[in-house]
């Protein structure tokens, strides 16, 4: 696993990590200074220097304990989603190149979605605008042969006349009228 | 290492005496520490750290990053109004507590 990896996977230090390093190696550096100040060869100083420091991983680990024990629980948990979001948001400003991308996914995604789910709701999902659609039924004439064709109007009254099944019948057919007004006169498709 | 060990909690105190007289970095807390007891108390790394932001956490210190003596940067830290406050009022009881026990220990056992 490659550092980079290992370090956007790492878990959180409780913020304010990079401060304390900082700090502690100031810490480290004025002690080297102070020994050779006193006298001690440069070679010496610094491993002098870091034995009498101790051990940095117990410096952090309180420091941490510190941190996260005065804040109280909301505290500690809104500082670790704070965290957790901003660490997010420096990648993401990190990696643009990935970070677009999974941002188009995103776009085409619930795009796609949403086209899908007006659709459906459209033809599906959405009622009829008439009273009872469930109970509407499309009567078609067909031939012998299962062709469809148009029904004539001596057929439809017959039909209406003598049928027992439907409470209300009534004819559909496609127009071309021409309206005339203000204005010239224009042809339109019309359903009545 | 420290000849005499701090009683638990005296660390703070000591901490927001040596920042009375402005601001410095933890390793001027601690050896600032060192030269006014003779030497006879000695801050360990680890435990100044955790004071020093405890102190923070509380609101009796702030910090800020700032220019060392040497021109390196350091993290200063100042005691705020509320850490003036809580000095005067631990440096009392410390007081009362130093007193009380003092008075314990020269007294006659004997008598009472």
């Amino acid at each position: 696993m490659s550092e980079e990896y290992r370090r956007t996977f790492r878990l959180p230090d409780g913020g304010r990590g990079g401060d304390l390093e900082e700090e502690m190696a100031f810490h480290i550096e004025a002690m080297v200074e102070a020994l050779l100040v006193e006298g001690w060869r440069v070679e010496d100083a610094r491993a002098e220097a870091l034995r009498r420091f101790g051990d940095p991983a117990a410096v952090r680990a309180a420091c941490r304990r510190e941190r996260r024990w005065g804040m109280g629980v909301l505290g500690r948990l809104w500082g670790m989603v704070w965290q957790d979001a901003w660490y997010a948001v420096r990648q993401l400003v990190r990696r643009p190149l990935s970070s677009g991308l999974a941002l188009l996914t995103l776009v085409v995604g619930v795009g796609a979605t949403a086209v899908v789910f007006s659709v459906v709701h459209a033809t599906v999902l959405k009622p009829l605008p008439f009273q009872d659609p469930e109970r509407l039924v499309l009567v078609e004439q067909t031939s012998p042969q299962g062709r469809a064709y148009s029904m004539s109007e001596p057929n439809f009254v017959d039909f209406r006349g003598r049928q027992r099944t439907f409470t209300e019948m009534a004819g559909l057919g496609f127009i071309k009228p021409v309206l005339t007004g203000e204005g010239e006169a224009v042809r339109r498709r019309a359903c009545g | 290492m420290s000849d005499l060990d701090l009683v638990r909690g005296t660390l703070d105190i000591l901490v927001l005496k040596s920042l009375a007289g402005g601001a410095r970095h933890g390793y001027a807390v601690a050896r600032w520490i060192k030269r006014v007891s003779d030497d006879a108390l000695l801050v360990e790394e680890g435990a100044l750290y955790p004071a020093l932001h405890r102190l923070e956490r509380r609101g009796w210190v702030g910090s800020e990053w700032g220019l060392s003596e040497n021109n390196r940067r350091a993290k200063f830290y100042r005691l705020t109004s509320r850490g003036r406050e809580a000095l005067a009022r631990e440096s009392a009881s410390w007081d009362r507590y130093v007193d009380a026990v003092g008075k314990v220990l020269s007294s006659d056992a004997e008598a009472g």
